[in-house]
């Protein structure tokens, strides 16, 4: 009997072993996120890496691998990824498709920018249906979806909840003493004006005192034409802006140069956990930005206040 | 009283967790867990503490607001009453007000704001997508040369039909001047031909209880390659590869039947992708198509299956091979048989930095076995490469290199190598410039083509490596 009963334990043991929560994030940032929550008891794969453009991730058939096999997707809920619905029919798993507990919305309960309202078409650019998708660029909205990220995981895996109750607490406070310390590094240089390249730091100009001038980028997603770029210039000349922000994955070439001709600087940002070495996490995005910019504006001969 | 009564429970409450921690197994000292509790209970005592301040404070502003109501509230200054939510019948008041509130709105002769209501849409994803091309070519003799035209506008429809199932239709309206690849100048008549086809019309499966499996069932490109699936606008070139034309038809291999495709469970597999299509199809294929070039009288159907193997050499190089086997008659005889053999390859590198250095080579490659008579076998092959480069958001270069034998003559052959680029205004507005030296058992030809495409509408992105945009 004993054993049988040694048998049986050792047969079970691999299933109890495997038991950790495997998610699947579009973004390097939930994946974060999951990771701090559910430490060791999750294996987490996010399809993005970090430095690209996540409207234009190529999701290969290997993600659709992990995907099967996962007990939660956790994604931006909006249209960011264009290239999610390919990738979650391509994984055919049940758990995760749509509508299920699986299928974790990350943007519940955010207030999104520049909701579209009544006609929407591509005169206006690349626009966004759902209004402005880069909502993860805020520590206090990391809060928010660490808070959902929580729900989700507690209700796919009871045995833990305590355990990622206590780690989203812990991860909740850390990110909000991380949004006190960016606000106040910044003081001196509150109401920087800046030019970004694509409008991708609407939600991080609430979290530090950014004075978002525009954008080089004429409509999202649109190269601009030389006259464009040439008005931008302009713009930045008559309005002193001394700062160019440029994504990891855009034209630094054109950024360096609308930042030249305008007498400013141009820094280039991760706008996505993993964006640049160095930035493996949450604060430490935050971190990394919030340094760079007033790096930056100090280079730039912007006066402290 | 309150805050004493709640301090007690409290402190019950605290207590009884002591005890019950206390009788469970221990598995932290037990001076964290008292610890613990009592920061347990500080916490609760404040936040009691605190609702309790946010609970006179909002007693007093009510009463204050009390005092300070006129006798009678402008009625615009509440929505109308069919808008709030039903409140739970305390006597007569909310009948009073309601008539109250409607005597002034009759008498102030004022609507209530309009409410704006969002019909929930059954309508499906609709695009349209437009496929303009031309060309100037040295040769003349050819009428599809020194032509252009809007070659197809296709209308592409998608929705939900069932919780575990969609629909796609996609129906493209075509104006073609026939092209064919081995270009005889006695047969050419150079008549437009204006048609609306049903290009691919099928349900689409996705869940009926067998894990990883899914069906097509309708009408739809078969899994014979790579090329085969795209749909004219997702060519990464303006024409189609010579291989794809020779083998399967000019723009591709549409049939009908059951597609069903079957991933295999990465973990009995190593984790790879490995995934397997099987069809079983009516076998006509079309009147266009060289080889499956049947009409209703096809006596038997036709198989054709794919296998494909998609793997990461490291997190930036990946690489997929993709093997395809199709069996049909030919030409309408129940004697005649074709069997095509497929191999493709693709490799793709991404940036790493998440720039656009990126690149992708392709390699694709057919041998049929194509009875032409009943005493006549053609054995043929062809293979086309495909190498392209990404220059920056917006800008691809390439080329492509076709060789490909008759199928139907073993002894034809026709080569080609065509340069192009790409030029992406948006994602949903194209521009390419090809050349193309074409020469073999056909005119020799030296090709300027010129496209544009542009899509409106909910278009679902292409296959991950047809465009790297």
């Amino acid at each position: 009997m004993k054993t049988i009963l040694i048998a049986f334990a050792l047969v079970l043991l691999p299933a109890i072993a495997r038991a950790n929560l495997k998610i699947v994030t579009t973004a390097t940032d939930f994946a974060d996120i999951a990771r701090e929550i559910g430490g060791a008891r999750v294996d987490v794969h996010s399809v993005m890496k970090g430095p690209e453009n996540i409207h234009n991730v190529l999701p290969k058939p290997t993600e659709m691998t992990y995907l099967n096999e996962a007990d939660m997707f956790v994604h931006s809920g909006l249209d960011t990824e264009p290239w999610r619905d390919n990738l979650l029919a391509g994984a055919r798993n049940p758990k995760v498709a749509a509508n299920r507990p699986g299928n974790v919305d990350m943007s519940q309960g955010i207030v999104i920018k520049d909701a579209p309202t009544g006609k929407i078409d591509r005169s206006m650019g690349d626009v966004h249906a759902y209004g402005n998708p880069h909502f993860t660029l805020n520590p206090k909205i990391a809060q928010r979806m660490a808070f959902t990220l929580y729900m989700a995981m507690s209700k796919a895996d009871p045995a833990n909840a305590d355990l990622y109750k206590q780690n989203t607490i812990k991860f909740v406070k850390q990110m909000g003493e991380v949004a006190k310390q960016i606000r106040e590094e910044f003081k001196p240089y509150d109401g920087l004006k800046v030019m970004t390249f694509h409008d991708a730091w609407k939600y991080f100009a609430d979290s530090i005192s950014l004075d978002i001038v525009g954008t080089i980028e004429p409509k999202p997603g649109i190269t601009p034409s030389p006259a464009q770029v040439q008005q931008e210039i302009d713009m930045m000349r008559q309005q002193g802006v001394k700062v160019v922000i440029c994504e990891t994955w855009d034209d630094v070439k054109l950024a360096q140069y609308v930042a030249d001709q305008a007498g400013a600087k141009m820094v280039l940002l991760p706008d996505h956990v993993n964006g640049v070495e160095g930035v493996e996490t949450y604060p430490k995005l935050f971190q990394y930005d919030t340094e760079k910019l007033i790096e930056t504006a100090k280079a730039a001969g912007v006066q402290p206040k | 009283m309150n805050k004493v009564s709640v301090v007690a429970t409290t402190l019950m409450l605290g207590a009884a967790g002591i005890v019950s921690a206390q009788s469970a197994p221990a598995t932290k000292p037990a001076d964290s867990r008292i610890e613990r509790l009592e920061q347990r209970m500080n916490e609760m005592e404040k936040r009691h503490e605190a609702e309790l301040k946010a609970r006179d404070a909002e007693i007093e502003q009510l009463k204050s607001q009390l005092n300070s109501k006129p006798t009678v509230v402008p009625s615009t200054m509440t929505p109308p009453v069919s808008s709030q939510p039903a409140a739970p019948d305390t006597g007569t008041a909310d009948i009073d007000k309601s008539t109250q509130d409607m005597l002034q709105d009759i008498e102030k002769r004022e609507a209530p704001p309009p409410v704006v209501r969002l019909p929930a849409s059954f309508n499906p994803d609709f695009a349209v997508i437009g496929d303009f091309a031309g060309n100037t070519s040295d040769y003349n003799r050819n009428p599809a040369r020194n032509h252009f035209d809007l070659r197809e506008v296709e209308l592409d429809l998608r929705a939900a039909v069932d919780p575990r199932a969609e629909a796609v239709v996609i129906l493209p309206i075509d104006r073609d001047v026939a092209d064919p690849l081995f270009f005889n100048p006695k047969s050419a008549d150079g008549h437009v031909d204006t048609s609306i086809d049903i290009e691919e019309a099928y349900l689409h499966i996705h869940d009926f209880g067998v894990p990883n499996l899914t069906a097509n069932v309708g009408r739809f490109h078969l899994h014979f390659g790579r090329w085969n699936l795209l749909h004219l606008h997702a060519w990464p070139t303006v024409d189609n590869a010579f291989t794809v034309q020779n083998f399967l038809g000019p723009e591709s291999l549409v049939d009908s039947g059951v597609s069903f495709d079957y991933l295999v469970p990465p973990q009995y597999v190593g984790g790879e992708a490995i995934e397997a299509f099987a069809e079983i199809i009516t076998g006509m294929g079309s009147s266009d198509d060289p080889v499956l070039n049947n009409d209703g009288f096809v006596n038997t159907p036709g198989i054709n299956t794919h296998l494909l193997w998609n793997h990461d050499l490291t997190p930036n190089w990946n690489f997929e091979l993709g093997g395809s086997f199709l069996y049909g008659h030919h030409n309408d005889a129940a004697n005649e048989y074709a069997n095509l053999s497929g191999v493709d390859f693709t490799l793709m590198h991404t940036d790493p930095l998440g720039r656009y250095n990126n690149q992708v080579f392709q390699f694709e490659g057919i041998y049929g076995n194509t009875d032409t008579s009943v005493h006549h076998t053609q054995h043929s092959f062809g293979g086309f490469l495909l190498a392209q480069q990404q220059l920056n958001a917006d800008w691809y270069a390439g080329a492509r290199l076709d060789w490909t034998k008759n199928a139907l003559n073993e002894h034809q052959e026709v080569w080609d190598v065509a340069p192009y680029v790409t030029w992406y205004w948006s994602e949903f507005l194209r521009f390419r410039l090809e050349y193309q030296h074409k020469q073999g058992h056909t005119p020799t030809e030296n090709n300027v083509w010129f496209q544009v495409d542009f899509v409106f509408g909910a278009h679902p992105p292409h296959p991950y490596w047809s465009s790297l945009h």
